[in-house]
């Protein structure tokens, strides 16, 4: 195919049919990364945490 | 069980690329060269009539084989004359296709040339000796019909036991490797199913799932109770929308027929599938796609009916020359916005759409060019207050793909204002200026997706004449949004990437530690 897809045929068994656009990426890369964060943990939130138990911990200091 | 959902692959893209197009576009994805060089992509072929169900809205009224259905050599010879016009994909229906005894050496000649090939069933004694036969001969993938819950389903089918045995071949078909859908006809009882189905159908792995208004052509003439009435749409579209973000979150992606019409608030959603550049125009028929009979007749779309889309038999005159010459075959190049008649006729849309699925409408009033199945309509006429229903008003003979005639009944909604439709000149209806490509091909135009309100509209439109907006200036704020998530994507992906190489990367360092 040379050029973008101006038509999808209809038709039984229809099973290559893929979802595509914007929306439909957003959530898989949701997916995937909550699929990280369960895997891995949040490092993030982590690292915040530890930043704020630091300056406590210096303001005591 | 929830799987994950056909989609393109995002790793390679960056956010400053245009909108996906995927590594590896599916058979039945068509260009403008497809249209232009007349390439029939999608051949949908009733290899016999053959079949083992009694479904009341049978349009070909399918069960004994038709007298004088093709040999295994001129059924052989047909797919290597398919190949050489271009054809990517044949879908082999019924009937039960399974039921003629030679339907392995047609999928493995279809395969022999790279065509994909599936198989279309109602799944009764679809056994595993048959399913193991094929698979080896090379089919790829299988839709099963299954119309709702098992006490309408084996209602409709007129089988008992059949939703069980549909179910069955679904799984079965799913454990050996095949690609698998549900096909669904919906009828005024349906909708109440539908979510509970859906649940069913992903349970048994199915990945896509065809949604199509029952049409009235066959047995569901003689039975007219299973056609919904098109007022229905009004709130059976927003079912199906609802059902369509839910299986996108589940792993089924909904597919909706060529007859759930047309460029309603859910056209930009579905009909591209998320690709909002891919909407409704036109019936297709005999443009990219052939259906064939089993005894060699071909018409422009499978569904047809054969007294009046009869092209040509390949008994009689050679497959290109009906594909290329015939006028019943061209009939979709050749037709104009003249044609088309009733609420049609001055639509916005008229240009593009011609009405629609012409197996529904032809069927449905005995002459095509005027479709009450159209979402855009029905909201137009409620918010008028008005509602449209059919009523049968003519039988259809008792032959494969006869049709009947029904009543157009336009009224108001019981209980709302009734102000009626404004008058509408036909002339000003906008044309497209069609170009015929040497071949004989037209390629049907692109509207512009008005990004104010999500409607369509003809692209040299400046300001929306549905929601009046700016139509420049709302797609530069599209951009700038769409520029935004697309980024988001890209910096998401970016740092899953990384972390997956790196862990890997400590995987192969742990490994090459070891000692010995």
């Amino acid at each position: 195919m040379s050029t973008a897809p101006i038509r999808m045929l209809y038709g039984g068994a229809m099973t290559e049919a893929i979802a595509s656009g914007d929306l439909s990426k957003m959530k898989e890369a949701a997916t995937a990364a909550e699929q990280h964060l369960s895997e891995h943990g949040d490092v993030g939130t982590l690292l915040q945490a530890l930043k704020i138990e630091i300056a406590r911990a210096e303001a005591k200091s | 069980m929830d799987q994950p959902l056909p989609s393109p692959d995002l790793s390679a893209r960056s956010p400053d690329q245009p909108p996906d197009q995927p590594a590896s576009v599916p058979a039945r994805y068509c260009d403008e060269d497809d249209f232009r060089k007349l390439v029939p992509v999608l051949v949908v072929w009733e290899t016999t009539l053959a079949c083992n169900l009694k479904c009341q809205h049978c349009g070909s009224r399918a069960g004994r084989p038709r007298p004088d259905e093709l040999s295994t050599e001129e059924a052989l010879d047909l797919v290597d004359r398919l190949a050489a016009l271009g054809t990517r994909e044949i879908s082999l229906i019924g009937g039960e296709a399974y039921l003629r005894k030679d339907w392995v050496e047609i999928i493995r000649r279809c395969r022999s040339h790279g065509i994909r090939t599936a198989v279309q069933t109602g799944g009764r004694n679809l056994t595993d000796r048959r399913l193991d036969e094929a698979v080896e001969a090379g089919l790829q993938a299988i839709g099963v019909s299954i119309d709702g819950l098992p006490d309408l389903h084996d209602r409709v089918r007129g089988v008992p036991g059949s939703y069980d045995q549909a179910m069955s071949a679904l799984r079965r078909a799913k454990e050996r490797g095949l690609a698998v859908s549900v096909n669904t006809q919906i009828g005024p009882e349906t909708p109440d199913h539908l979510p509970e189905l859906m649940n069913r159908i992903i349970e048994a792995g199915a990945t896509h799932w065809q949604i199509q208004f029952t049409v009235a052509m066959g047995n569901a003439v003689d039975n007219p109770d299973l056609l919904l009435q098109p007022h229905r749409l009004l709130d059976v579209m927003p079912l199906l929308a609802r059902l369509y973000r839910e299986g996108l979150d589940r792993g089924l992606l909904m597919v909706v027929g060529n007859n759930v019409g047309y460029y309603g608030p859910y056209e930009h959603i579905w009909r591209g599938l998320g690709d909002d550049r891919m909407h409704w125009s036109g019936c297709a028929a005999g443009q990219i796609g052939i259906g064939i009979e089993a005894d060699g007749t071909l018409k422009g779309c499978p569904s047809l009916a054969t007294s009046l889309y009869a092209a040509g038999n390949i008994r009689e005159m050679s497959v290109e020359d009906i594909w290329r010459h015939a006028d019943r075959m061209r009939f979709g190049r050749l037709r104009s916005v003249d044609e088309l008649w009733g609420y049609c006729r001055t639509c916005y849309y008229a240009d593009i759409c011609r009405a629609g699925c012409t197996w529904t409408s032809e069927s449905l009033l005995g002459k095509r060019g005027n479709n009450p199945y159209c979402h855009y309509r029905v909201l137009d006429l409620a918010r008028h207050g008005l509602r449209e229903r059919v009523v049968k008003i003519k039988d259809a003979p008792n032959e494969a793909f006869a049709i009947g005639e029904f009543a157009l009944i336009q009224e108001p909604i019981p209980g709302a204002a009734s102000p009626g439709l404004p008058e509408r000149d036909p002339a000003t209806v906008h044309r497209h200026a069609y170009e015929r490509s040497p071949e004989g091909g037209v390629v049907p135009p692109s509207l512009t997706l008005c990004r104010g309100c999500n409607q369509y509209i003809w692209p040299h439109e400046t300001d929306c004449p549905h929601c009046g907006a700016d139509v420049a200036a709302a797609a530069a704020q599209h951009e700038i949004d769409s520029a935004r998530r697309r980024a988001l994507i890209f910096e998401t992906q970016r740092l899953l990437d990384e972390a997956r190489a790196a862990k890997q990367s400590a995987a192969r360092q742990s490994l090459a530690a070891l000692p010995g």
